[in-house]
Order: structure tokens, then C-alpha cells, then sequence
């Protein structure tokens, strides 16, 4: 059984946090489908499991990158022209007053 | 070989030749395929010129002109950049990826933009924005996902290799379902800058062909060290030269392990088809075990809480204001969660969603941070298996390919069908699939695992298999 | 100044800070594109990675940028943790964050002290760009640029000391050479609390002057609540740099939820012990041993060690000055008049025009008495705001003291003559005619009569007289 139980506050949240707008029918869609996802899911509590979190399967560490001369990139022109819109080099967005 | 006659003939004939046939091909046939979702017919043209040149001058790069397509999830310099996906619809990608700049460096022709699942969301080809891609083998069948576009256009001839990614299987899933070769090279032998994010501490790009030797081949062209991937470990790209010299000897000394658990639930013709290739091999010499990985069965469970919440911080970024979809609204917060919400498909909001519940402060420790303890343990399984055997031997597959929008519904029987994919990038191993043989005209792929940066072992490994199936 | 205010002292404040101040590197920590961010026009100073381009990952950590940290971190007394630590996402949305999530490392080092305030911890993280609210435009020109965090104790107890810990604080990170010298090159998150009663924050603080500002509106805010008989609820404000005061965030604003996860495309990084005695072996001398020493080599006062090593321009200042003149001498005039100069003028010693034979100078006059204490006060105003030369300076204003017994002699001859009823008045026991005869011989030398010499000498004198 999944302890989590998905309520519609819960939804609520997680679409706000998310930044994706849910009708409520995309609402109950989706709280249904996770209830049973995760339930699903939680057979991983039956896994023996140790400490340790795998966060990087390889054994790379401490890759860091000498400071130097700056390196402009050469197509600045290319990241501006994907800007939704542009004013004076900069991107326009709403307002926040 | 393949590949390498392809070579041999494009340094005495015409690359312009060429990649004109390729075009018509692609002209002829991908109407229904849809293989591609942006062509790059004038500076593929342009490149061929370039690359004749060179070829006549005797200074060419190991790619020598041949046709090549790349995931429309890798960033090719001033070309649209979809990832299958309404979001990107219109963007176009400032700059090289590493493996689109390598490539560029060794004389590939970049054909086109390869159709996918929406952002790699999709194990069959079929969610992207721009349509489903058909089965090369059979357009009522799904071709696999989520490179579904890579497999279909090597199995189409509308290119000789392709570039795709793999999070899940989405390299050797459609692979095997199109009869082609697929590798997934292990974590961190493969640059990733450039490759739109879906799982980042489980994909990397990697190589599709139509035999060992353009595996091999455009892995030394893509793998190395990358100061622009901190992942990234040093190599010494001698992969093609491992194909080239293998000798059937070499099958003797190899040790190769099969569970028991990759061909439970397994379709039967599947398993029978598996089975008896792996018989061919010991018959040859190879020394055969049965291994077990009682942790496979959680494998599913354990790669989706890493995918769901890896792919909701990665899909943060999409926000419409620098690039990409914009639907615009009152005030920040409408005009994200507006943009975002008229954008991505349905499994991309669904991954979002559940990514973002279970990175939650009071559900992090439920379910994301357990997922990571559990994916210690299989990564722990592979460790003891590689310990004593060279490789792992199975089904790329559990099912044959499915009829075009039979599971789209249901989530969890689309999650499904990575059973015997998804451990490997859990580990961060290689793997590969290739096709041995076809159940009602639908190929069968089988699927190989080595150690992690064992590459060598695993093409030597697809080699005796290939040399095997060719007596067939 | 004390960390306890006595002006505040009912009011139990505890103050802690967020400080935010850029590190000094070539180039940004993420990519290639150059920390320079201010002069070059609106998004000119970006690439695919500090843009957060689909696709491109962060490059490995700008390790001047970490070197600079560890440098802050030890100067403050810290210690770096032993265990690797890992750059995490801190997902939320804002315009002017590129992936909508920041790169933020676990803490680095932890556990100092400085001018008496706790520092818990110190990590690196990435500069947002800019985005300008009222107008709507977003420029990612500075976004990637390296920052560390500062993390303080709640220790603080008065506005003003939060005030001059900042200063002396980004003092000496300009001292070390580790920060951007750009003016609004720190900003902080202001934690205050009166009463023992809940946390306000106040977010994204610009300038020492508005930090200060902040926290005196909020303190007057905040008493007025309570006056009324109300409570005070845990929020984060913001503080508006117009008006000077702060405001609530709107609800939207605040849910988050900044489900930190250890980016993936960052491996974890672990600070050697040979990477620590490196940085180590390049560090100035740390204020605690630094105070240790003035002690013991000087002799000086714990108050004036602490005035003089708060700013380690001014103790180089003063070492340098001490070498020819006495260091009690000096020490004093540093850490006092010195130092109140400064201030007053808002300036430090290294923009300021005082230089270490200044102070030697002056204080080599007024021992052989030839300037006054009163004039020297002048002389070091003087001296900061023009640098001339302290004789030159002497010249000027005419500040020589006559100290000569011959020339004062000679002078209070003559008052004695052209004042005869003073002189009565004197012999008839009238102190204030000794005062008075004094008075005249202030006037007649214009004030450059050294005063206890010239009593003296009256004296003698007018008992001569008699
Ligand atoms: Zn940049």
C-alpha cells in the first residue's frame, strides 16, 4: 500500500511548484494514475538496501577547470534570435510589481 | 563487412553519389516513416563537396563521407532542435554538440534531425509532436523509442549510421525492434554536451549501424574525455582496430554469463531465438553460466523514480522566455505555467509531475533518495557478475514490436517493456542489441552487457555473434 | 562599537546574514564567458551554458573561484569539512535564472569567527542574471558569475554593528583580493528577530547602506506590532530600495519547495589537505594571530588592536608607520582619528591618499612638541584628503609649536609689561589672572605656544616680578 496518499491539495501543490497549469480533470487524471504508479512502485521497499546513495556511477571527482583568459562564445547572434521577444538585447517578460 | 566496404567504395567512387541515392531514398519513403523531423539537405550537399575534396587529396577523417543522421535531441549548430516536442518547435540550436562537432571533424554528412519521443519520454516511437515513426520492416508496427527515428533511418537506408541516446534502452530498444545494431556505451565514455536532458546520470549519445564494424567506427570517432562533461573519462579509441582483428579464436577465452531473470516473462519465440544463438557460441568454444540478478525485478520501479525526478529539474529550464513555445500571461507565474501547460505532451507532463512529488522535501526520503540506495544494490549485482565474466547475455526485448497505438494508455505497460533494458544505464554499463533473427517478419534483437568501460570485451562480443548469425 | 547596543538592549535583537559577495575570476564558474559582466551591453557576455541552452552542461568548477573561497573561509578562521561535497539544483522559477534552478554547493567550510560574530558556514554558488522587475527585461550577462555564500550566527545585536561587520568584513575580502570591487558586489538575505518572537527574513539586500536601512524600518515595524498587541508571523519581506523600506512577498512568491538534488552533471568535489596548506601558505596572516602579535610585539590596548586589525589596510598602515615612530603613538592616532577620517569620508586606506610616514611623521612632531595634539587632528583630516607631506602640511597652517624657552621668554616679558594690573591682580592671590596673562600669550603666538611650557615659564616669571 502506498502510504503517500495523493490528495487534490497535494496536487494542487505539485502543479503550482511544478509551474504547469491542470484542469481538473487532468487533475483527477493524474492523482489517480500516481496513486496507482507508486504503488506499483513501492514493491523497491522490499529491496535490501545499505547507506549509500548512488548519486554518479562513475568515480570521477574534484574535475575542476583552470581559470583563464575569457572565451567568448562566437553565436550570440543565434541565442538571441530564439528570445521569445526582444528589446534593446534584452528578453521581455511580464512585469512583477 | 558492411560498413567497411561502404568505406572502401565511397574513397573510390562519388560521395556525392552517395548521399544523392540517400536523398532520394529519404524522398521516396519517409513520408510514411517519418524518420526525420528536419532534413539538412543543402549543407549535407555542401559537406559532400567539401569531403570529395579531401577524399581526392588523400587527407580525409574516418568518416569518410558517409551519411549520417543524428537524434533531434543533440544540438547541431544552427539547425532546429525539436526533441520531438512542441516546446522546441522553432528553436534553433546555437551550437555543436560534442559528438555533432567530432563527427563534423572526421567528415560524417549530417543528413537530418532524427524523429523521437517527445524530450526521450517513450519506449516506442510513437509520442512525438510531429507524429509517430513507422517500422521500417513492417509501417503498421512501432519502430521503438524512444531513438526511434536513428533506428527506422538506418534500417530505411536513408543513412549509414546514426547518433542516438540512451536513458532506458532507447538506443537498443528500437534497435532490436528495427533490425539494426545499437550500442550504449557506458556512463561517461561518451561526451553528453549537447544532448537535451532526460535522466542525466543515466544517458549518454551512442551509435547505430548496420554491423559491428560502424559501431565500432563511430565510437572512436565519439567517445573520449570532454572538458565540456565533467562525466567524462579519457579512452584510447581503439575500438575499430579490436573489430578488425578479432579472430574466431577469441570466442574461447571469453566467459559469458546469462540470468535467468532476463528471460523471465519473455515472449518464447524470443527465447528460443536467443537461446539458440547462445548454444552457436558454446558450441564455439565460449564458456556459458547460468548467473542470477534477483534484483532485476525492481530495476523498472528504480530507474523510473530516477528518470521522474532527474527529467523534472532538467525540464525546469522551459519556461518560453529564452527560447522555445511561449503562451505569455498576466504575470510571471501565469506565463510559465501557460506556456508549460500548452507545450508538453501528456508523458512528459506526467514525468514532470511525479518528479516534482517525489523530490518534495516530505517525499524526498520516500521515494527519491530510497530509489538511489536501490540502485546502489544492482549496481553492486553487475559489480559481482563482472567479476567473473566477461559478459552478460539476453534479450534486447521481452516482446516483439506492438501495433502502433496499442499502448499509449497505459503508462505502467509502456514502463514495462524496459525490463531488460534499464539495468544497464542503472549500473552505468555498456550494452548493445543486435538483430539475430525475425518472428513473422518483425526482427529480434539480442542484447549484450559488459563491464563499465569494457567496450572492447562487448564489440568483440557482438563480433562472434555477428560472425555466428552470418552462417545462417 | 560592541556587538551589544545598549539602545537595543531591551529589545533582545538577533541578527544573522545571508552574504552574498562575487568571487574574483577571469571567467565565470560554469563556462568560458567572462566574469566582467558590467561592461557589456545586455546579453553579449553569454554562451549556451550560462544560458542554460537545451543540452549543454556545466563545465567542471572555475577553481580560482574555489581557491578564492577557501581563502575567505580560513581567513575568517573556518575549517573545511573533511567529506567531498556536491554542487546541488535549488529549483525554483524566477526570469532571471536561466534552468530555473541555481547551482549551489553543500557547505565548504564552517565554524569561524569574525569581529566576534559566529560564521556557521560558507559554499559556492552561481550569480543569477538580472532581472529588472518594473520593466519586464531579463539580461543574462552576469548569470554564472561565481559567488560565495557567508553564512552568519544570529550575533549580531544592533543595526549598527551589522553595519560595520559588513564593512570591515568586505574590507578584507578586497585585502585578500578574492572579490569583484564592483560597487553592489555584495548582497545579502537579512535574518532578524526581536523579543525572542519569530524570524522575519528579508530577502536580496543590495548595499551595506540598504542592509542597515532594513533592518533599522524593520526594527521600528516590528515594535510597532507588538505595541499593538500583535505578533509577529515568519515571512520572508523584501526590502525595496527606493522607498527604504520592506514589503511582504505576495503568496505566489513563496511557494517553493527548492527540492534540492545533487546535479548530476557536476561530480562531487573533495578539498585535499594539500590543496588546503597551499591556500594556507598564500593567506595574510588571520586577524586572531594578527591581534595576538600587535598585543605582544606593540604593547598595545585590546581596543585599539581590535580597531586596528578590523581593517587590515590600516594595520599594514600602522605596522609600516610604527617602524619609525613610536607604535603606541601610532596605533593610537590609526585606530582612532585615523580610522574616524576614513569613515567620515567613506573611504579606505587603500582609496584614501594616507600613507604609513604620515602618521610617522606626525606623530615624530608631536613628541619632539612641535605640533599639538588639538592640531594634529587637523593634520591627519588634512593629510587623507590632499596626501601632502606633513611638514608641508605644517607649513600650510602654520602649526609649528614654539617650545623654544628663549622666544617664549621673550614673549611673556612683554605681555608682562603691557598687562601691570594683571600682575597685581596675580600677586593678590587671583588665579584667573594667571589665565588671563596665559590667554594674551596664546593670542600673541596664535595658538603655536606650547602650553605647559609657557605656564611654567609664566610662573617663574611673575613670582620673579614679585
Ligand atoms: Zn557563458
Amino acid at each position: 500500500m502506498v502510504e503517500t496518499i495523493i490528495n487534490d491539495r497535494v496536487i494542487e501543490r505539485v502543479s503550482e511548484i511544478a509551474r504547469l497549469k491542470l484542469s481538473d480533470k487532468e487533475k483527477e487524471k493524474f492523482r489517480e494514475e500516481f496513486e496507482r504508479i507508486l504503488e506499483e512502485f513501492s514493491i523497491i521497499d522490499e529491496i535490501k538496501v545499505g547507506e549509500k546513495e548512488l548519486y554518479y556511477v562513475v568515480e570521477n571527482v574534484n574535475v575542476l577547470r583552470k581559470d583563464s583568459k575569457p572565451k567568448p562564445f562566437n553565436n550570440i547572434n543565434s541565442i538571441k534570435t530564439n528570445f521569445n521577444k526582444i528589446e534593446d538585447d534584452f528578453i521581455v517578460v511580464p512585469r512583477n510589481l | 563487412m558492411f560498413t567497411r566496404d561502404l568505406i572502401e567504395d565511397l574513397l573510390s567512387k562519388s560521395v556525392e553519389e552517395h548521399l544523392n541515392k540517400k536523398i532520394e531514398e529519404i524522398e521516396k519513403r519517409d513520408k510514411e516513416i517519418n524518420a526525420f523531423i528536419t532534413l539538412n539537405i543543402e549543407e549535407a550537399e555542401k559537406s559532400s563537396k567539401e569531403i570529395q575534396k579531401k577524399i581526392n587529396e588523400g587527407n580525409q577523417g574516418k568518416l569518410s563521407g558517409l551519411v549520417i543522421s543524428i537524434k533531434d535531441n543533440l544540438a547541431v549548430s544552427n539547425l532546429r532542435m525539436t526533441c520531438g516536442s512542441k516546446v522546441l518547435e522553432n528553436y534553433i540550436a546555437p551550437y555543436d554538440a560534442t559528438v555533432t562537432n567530432l563527427i563534423k571533424q572526421e567528415d560524417g554528412i549530417i543528413i537530418g534531425k532524427c524523429n523521437m519521443d517527445e524530450f526521450a519520454c517513450g519506449s516506442d516511437g510513437t509520442s512525438s509532436y510531429f507524429g509517430p515513426t513507422k517500422n521500417p520492416r513492417n509501417i503498421d508496427y512501432v519502430p521503438g523509442g524512444s531513438s526511434s527515428g536513428s533506428a527506422a533511418s538506418v534500417a530505411a537506408d536513408f543513412s549509414d549510421l546514426s547518433i542516438g541516446s540512451d536513458t532506458g534502452g532507447s538506443i537498443r530498444c528500437p534497435a532490436s525492434f528495427c533490425g539494426v545494431y545499437g550500442f550504449k556505451p557506458s556512463y561517461g565514455l561518451v561526451s553528453r554536451y549537447g544532448l537535451s536532458d532526460m535522466a542525466m546520470s543515466l544517458e549518454g549519445p551512442g551509435p547505430f549501424a548496420k554491423d559491428t564494424y560502424g559501431i565500432a567506427l563511430l565510437l572512436d570517432v565519439i567517445s573520449g574525455k570532454d572538458p565540456r562533461d565533467t562525466v567524462t573519462v579519457e579512452n584510447n579509441k581503439s575500438y575499430l582496430k579490436t573489430v578488425e582483428n578479432f579472430k574466431d579464436n577469441d570466442i574461447k577465452n571469453m566467459k559469458i554469463a546469462y540470468a535467468k531473470e532476463f528471460f523471465e516473462g519473455v515472449d518464447e519465440k524470443i527465447k528460443n531465438i536467443v537461446l539458440d544463438k547462445i548454444g552457436m557460441l558454446e558450441s564455439q568454444g565460449a564458456k556459458i553460466e547460468e548467473v542470477s540478478l534477483p534484483n532485476i525485478k525492481y530495476s523498472i520501479p528504480i530507474y523510473y523514480l530516477v528518470v521522474f525526478s532527474e527529467f523534472s529539474s532538467a525540464m525546469s529550464k522551459f519556461d518560453g522566455f529564452k527560447y522555445g513555445h511561449y503562451a505569455g500571461g498576466q504575470d510571471i507565474v501565469e506565463a510559465v505555467s501557460n506556456t508549460r501547460e500548452t507545450s508538453m505532451g501528456t508523458e512528459v507532463k506526467r514525468r514532470v509531475l511525479l518528479g516534482t512529488f517525489i523530490t518534495m522535501e516530505e517525499f524526498k526520503g520516500r521515494w527519491y533518495t530510497k530509489a538511489l540506495k536501490a540502485r546502489n544494490a544492482i549496481k553492486e549485482d553487475f559489480k559481482r557478475i563482472f567479476n567473473s565474466y566477461d559478459l552478460l547475455i539476453g534479450p534486447t526485448m521481452p516482446t516483439l514490436p506492438w501495433k502502433i497505438g496499442e499502448r499509449i494508455s497505459d503508462p505502467l505497460a509502456m514502463y514495462s517493456s524496459d525490463i531488460l533494458t534499464v539495468s544497464a544505464n542503472l549500473a552505468g554499463i555498456c550494452a548493445s542489441s543486435q538483430p539475430v533473427g525475425e518472428v513473422k517478419g518483425l526482427p529480434v534483437g539480442l542484447q549484450l552487457h559488459a563491464d563499465s568501460l569494457s567496450e572492447s570485451k562487448l564489440l568483440k562480443g557482438m563480433r562472434a555473434v555477428e560472425i555466428a548469425c552470418e552462417g545462417m | 562599537m560592541q556587538l551589544h547596543e545598549d539602545k537595543y538592549k531591551d529589545l533582545n535583537l538577533k541578527i544573522g546574514l545571508e552574504i552574498h559577495v562575487q568571487l574574483k575570476t577571469d571567467q565565470k564558474i560554469f563556462c568560458e564567458c567572462s566574469s566582467d559582466y558590467i561592461n557589456s551591453s545586455p546579453n553579449n557576455n553569454i554562451c549556451p551554458i550560462c544560458t542554460s541552452q537545451p543540452g549543454s552542461k556545466p563545465m567542471g568548477v572555475n577553481q580560482k573561484a574555489l581557491e578564492n573561497l577557501l581563502k575567505i573561509g580560513l581567513f575568517l578562521g573556518c575549517k573545511a569539512y573533511e567529506k567531498p561535497f556536491y554542487v546541488q539544483r535549488k529549483h525554483y522559477f524566477y526570469p532571471d535564472l536561466p534552468s530555473n534552478y541555481q547551482r549551489t554547493s553543500q557547505p565548504i567550510l564552517g565554524n569561524g569567527v569574525f569581529m566576534g560574530v559566529g560564521i556557521w558556514e560558507i559554499h559556492i554558488e552561481e550569480d543569477p542574471g538580472r532581472y529588472e522587475l518594473r520593466e519586464g527585461k531579463v539580461d543574462f550577462n552576469r548569470s554564472g558569475v561565481p559567488l560565495a555564500e557567508i553564512v552568519t550566527a544570529p550575533d549580531i545585536k544592533s543595526p549598527e554593528y551589522a553595519r560595520e561587520f559588513l564593512r570591515d568584513l568586505l574590507l578584507s575580502l578586497e585585502y585578500l583580493g578574492v572579490i569583484r570591487g564592483e560597487s553592489g558586489s555584495i548582497r545579502a538575505d537579512v535574518n532578524i528577530s526581536i523579543m525572542g518572537g519569530n524570524r522575519i527574513e528579508i530577502k536580496n539586500v543590495n548595499s551595506v547602506k540598504g542592509i542597515y536601512k532594513a533592518l533599522k524600518y524593520e526594527i521600528v515595524r516590528q515594535k510597532a506590532v507588538l505595541q499593538r498587541g500583535g505578533t509577529i508571523t515568519m515571512e520572508t519581506r523584501h526590502f525595496d530600495e527606493a522607498s527604504m523600506i520592506t514589503k511582504t512577498l505576495r503568496k505566489k512568491e513563496t511557494v517553493a519547495d527548492y527540492r534540492y538534488i545533487p546535479d548530476p552533471d557536476l561530480v562531487p568535489i573533495y578539498i585535499s589537505p594539500e590543496m588546503l596548506n597551499e591556500i594556507e601558505s598564500v593567506l595574510p596572516e588571520s586577524p586572531h594571530n594578527k591581534k595576538k602579535r600587535f598585543m605582544e610585539e606593540y604593547s598595545l590596548g585590546e581596543e585599539i588592536v581590535d580597531s586596528l586589525i578590523s581593517d587590515l589596510y590600516l594595520s599594514d598602515l600602522f605596522e609600516e608607520s610604527a617602524k619609525n615612530s613610536n607604535p603606541l603613538e601610532a596605533g593610537k592616532w590609526c585606530a582612532t582619528e585615523l580610522k574616524r577620517r576614513l569613515n567620515e569620508k567613506n573611504l579606505s586606506v587603500s582609496t584614501s591618499k594616507i600613507k604609513p610616514k604620515h602618521i610617522s611623521d606626525m606623530v615624530g612632531f608631536i613628541e619632539r612638541g612641535e605640533l599639538s595634539v588639538k592640531n594634529a587632528k587637523w593634520i591627519i583630516e588634512d593629510a587623507v584628503d590632499t596626501g601632502e607631506e606633513i611638514p608641508v602640511l605644517m607649513d600650510k597652517k602654520n602649526f609649528y609649536q614654539i617650545s623654544s624657552e628663549d622666544t617664549l621668554i621673550k614673549i611673556i616679558e612683554k605681555i608682562i609689561e603691557d598687562n601691570p594690573k594683571a600682575v597685581l591682580d596675580f600677586k593678590s592671590g587671583n588665579q584667573n589672572a594667571l589665565h588671563f596673562l596665559f590667554g594674551k600669550v596664546v593670542n600673541e603666538t596664535e595658538g603655536r605656544a606650547e602650553p605647559s611650557k609657557t605656564i611654567k615659564l609664566l610662573k617663574d616669571k611673575l613670582c620673579a616680578v614679585a
